[in-house]
């Protein structure tokens, strides 16, 4: 089976994103506008998996969204701008953990649906793998925040393991190590949930 | 040909996974292993699903106006830079941990030197009232003793199983929290100052007591329960906005669980025993009361568990407060929310005057509040609750749920008093960002400019980086829109 890898080059979007943040600190105000749908979802993406779904998510990216943008001026060059915005949003998420440590946003209320929707909706094949992912989400939750991070680093934006350690300041080592036990009991959890399991392996095969 | 444990191809495959090359030998060795292993094989098929659809799978669509205020992010103009918290320096994070090492040895010496009856059953460190500890930054993976140590109000004694990990996070006059990853503790609660807040949060539960004796506990297999011998607690998910499930006394609950169930007495008297309270104590809390021999009043009988300590003397026919309680919460889990609101209306009528009854009408209340939509039934309910129990002790919920009610329904003025009162009356709540917030939103629409703006920077001042702030936040900038 073959390694799948996805960012052994720069992601096609990061041409642009550079080119857009020079352009957008210059004063184009249409740069800046486009860079900002550019970020969102990307931004989005990872504070879904990391704070989980629920009421914080919208606040939590409009913080990071809030923080690039103050801040664009500050960004200097020295790595690629998307990867400083990870960086920004890896931040602003480890702020938001130590504010509402040990607390994880899946509610007894939302699970259901979910697994209610996935019956229900059947073939429709986007809004399945979305509401797969939706339920994905709440297993990442479930991790551990210092596992958490790093691992949906890695699995949504492909960073490496000393990319990873760099973003968040760790050692490598340790870095390696909570992404080993993150992707181990991640796989764990979404094992025993048959649904997920089932739709998941579908996309994996 | 070499040929690995599944243990090992597991974890050859999270390296590769991870970016980590494999050496020729590994990569060969870890391909024959899944063409002859197919539970390997799956697990590598569902850890690519997962890879896959963390990347790949849409996200659910944005509301626009949400979407809006997204992108409306990217221009300074047009949103207030949030500040920043603190990051606590790595010397700072060191003394913390130097002081709770020092305090837990003084707690310990406070302990040992304490007269009583010593500890029985399993294992435990029981911690008594003593000065608050700083709660530790980085110990989550540490083995062995209790990690963070419980103070609390006199009388109110939280007991931590050996092995637990277990923090302070709060501990002050008017509230104690704590957050427990793992172990067992038992919280006892005595006669707190009115609005003295007492929480337990596991990694998916939030547990908030009202006067009363129970156990919360993570097992080695990660299932977090909650387990009640005595007066009510309210039980909900980590972060979850919704409406609270009430356990009364021989009630326990556990994460994922459809409805609580019953406590086996074993379990009990073996949490009981855990604690190794004092003989005195336990009878009183021995469950089982003799068939027919009613008990002395307590002010356990306040709560809403009264019905279930004191058999009614109904006819059997006639279902108990506690089984029209019981059989309400079920609807309402199953989001069955008419019918739920069917069995409170009914438990009002059959049960009138009774504490289960006064509590219904909050539940009722948050149901009209929510689920059903219509803020004006549910401020006539929160209205009867207040009514008939300006201190009960569901008082702080029927407050809040009026102020938001009030809010609803669009009686700015009587809104503003009541956010006052709320916060006057419970002013260790953890709304009152809230209500901080929608005082400022009523006054804002009385026309009270000054008054409005001083509560949305207050909720700002005070609540940074929170929900609440972000929205008082909007209500400032609308403010300042206004002519």
């Amino acid at each position: 089976m073959p390694v799948e890898r996805f960012r052994d080059q720069a992601s096609p979007a990061e041409p642009t994103a550079d080119a857009l943040h020079a352009a957008a600190v210059a004063g184009d105000a249409r740069a800046r506008d486009a860079l900002a749908e550019l970020c969102l979802p990307r931004v989005r993406r990872v504070v879904m998996l990391s704070v989980g779904m629920g009421p914080d998510v919208d606040d939590v990216t409009q913080i990071a969204m809030s923080r690039v943008f103050t801040r664009l001026e500050s960004f200097r060059g020295e790595a690629r701008f998307l990867t400083w915005v990870d960086r920004v949003t890896a931040n602003v998420i480890a702020d938001h953990y130590r504010q509402r440590r040990w607390t994880v946003f899946l509610s007894f209320d939302e699970e259901v649906p979910i697994y209610q929707q996935i019956a229900r909706e059947g073939p429709d094949d986007e809004l399945q793998r979305q509401r797969t992912l939706e339920r994905l989400s709440g297993h990442f939750a479930k991790l551990r925040p210092k596992q958490r991070l790093p691992l949906v680093l890695s699995m949504v934006q492909g960073y490496t393991v000393p990319e990873i350690a760099g973003l968040l300041g760790l050692g490598v080592e340790a870095t390696k190590k909570r992404l080993l036990r993150g992707r181990r009991q991640l796989v764990k959890r979404v094992q025993r949930d048959p649904i997920c399991r089932q739709a998941l392996l579908e996309m994996g095969r | 040909m070499t040929r690995i444990s599944c243990r090992r191809a597991e974890r050859w495959l999270d390296e590769r996974a991870l970016g980590i090359a494999l050496t020729g030998p590994q990569a060969t060795a870890l391909e024959d292993h899944l063409a002859g292993c197919s539970d390997c094989a799956e697990r590598e098929a569902l850890a690519t699903g997962i890879d896959r659809a963390a990347r790949t799978a849409p996200l659910p669509g944005l509301p626009p106006l949400i979407e809006r205020r997204m992108i409306a992010a990217r221009d300074p103009a047009l949103t207030t830079q949030i500040p920043r918290t603190p990051q606590t320096r790595a010397w700072i994070r060191g003394a913390g941990v130097g002081l709770a090492a020092a305090a837990l040895i003084a707690l310990a010496f406070v302990w040992l030197s304490r007269p009583g009856p010593a500890p029985r059953g399993v294992d435990v460190l029981p911690v008594v009232a003593a000065a608050p500890v700083p709660v530790s930054e980085e110990n989550e993976e540490s083995e062995g003793a209790p990690l963070a140590m419980a103070c609390s109000e006199p009388g109110t004694t939280l007991w931590i199983s050996d092995r637990a990990d277990v923090r302070v996070l709060r501990n002050d006059a008017q509230r104690a929290r704590f957050a427990m990853a793992r172990g067992q503790v038992l919280a006892d609660i005595g006669e707190n100052e009115p609005g003295f807040e007492f929480r337990v949060e596991t990694p998916n539960l939030s547990v908030l007591a009202r006067g009363t004796v129970f156990v919360v506990e993570i097992d080695p297999t990660g299932r977090e329960s909650v387990r009640v011998h005595e007066g009510i607690v309210e039980v909900r998910a980590s972060g979850a906005e919704g409406a609270p499930v009430l356990l009364a006394a021989g009630d326990q609950l556990a994460w994922g669980d459809a409805a609580p169930t019953a406590v086996a007495p074993e379990v009990t008297r073996t949490d009981l025993e855990f604690a190794g309270l004092d003989p005195a104590r336990l009878e009183q809390l021995e469950p089982a009361p003799q068939p027919g021999v009613p008990e002395a009043p307590s002010r356990e009988a306040q709560l809403a568990v009264a019905t279930q300590v004191h058999p009614e003397p109904a006819p059997p026919a006639t279902p108990t407060a506690t089984e029209l309680t019981r059989r309400a919460q079920d609807h309402q889990r199953a989001r069955e929310y008419d019918l739920a609101g069917e069995v409170y209306r009914e438990l009002i009528e059959t049960h009138p005057g009774s504490v289960a009854a006064q509590n219904s009408r909050v539940a009722l209340g948050q149901l009209e509040l929510g689920a059903s939509g219509r803020p004006d039934h549910a401020l006539a309910h929160f209205d009867g609750y207040l009514a008939e129990a300006p201190d009960g002790a569901l008082a702080e919920e029927a407050r809040l749920g009026r102020v938001r009610a009030l809010a609803a329904v669009g009686r700015h003025g009587e809104g503003v008093a009541a956010s006052t009162e709320f916060l006057d009356r419970h002013p260790g709540s953890h709304a009152r960002a809230e209500v901080l917030r929608l005082r400022g939103d009523a006054l804002a629409h009385s026309g009270q400019r000054e008054g409005a703006a001083a509560d949305y920077r207050q909720v700002i001042d005070r609540w940074p980086d929170s929900a609440q702030a972000l929205r008082a936040q909007r209500g400032l900038d609308s403010l300042d829109a206004l002519p």
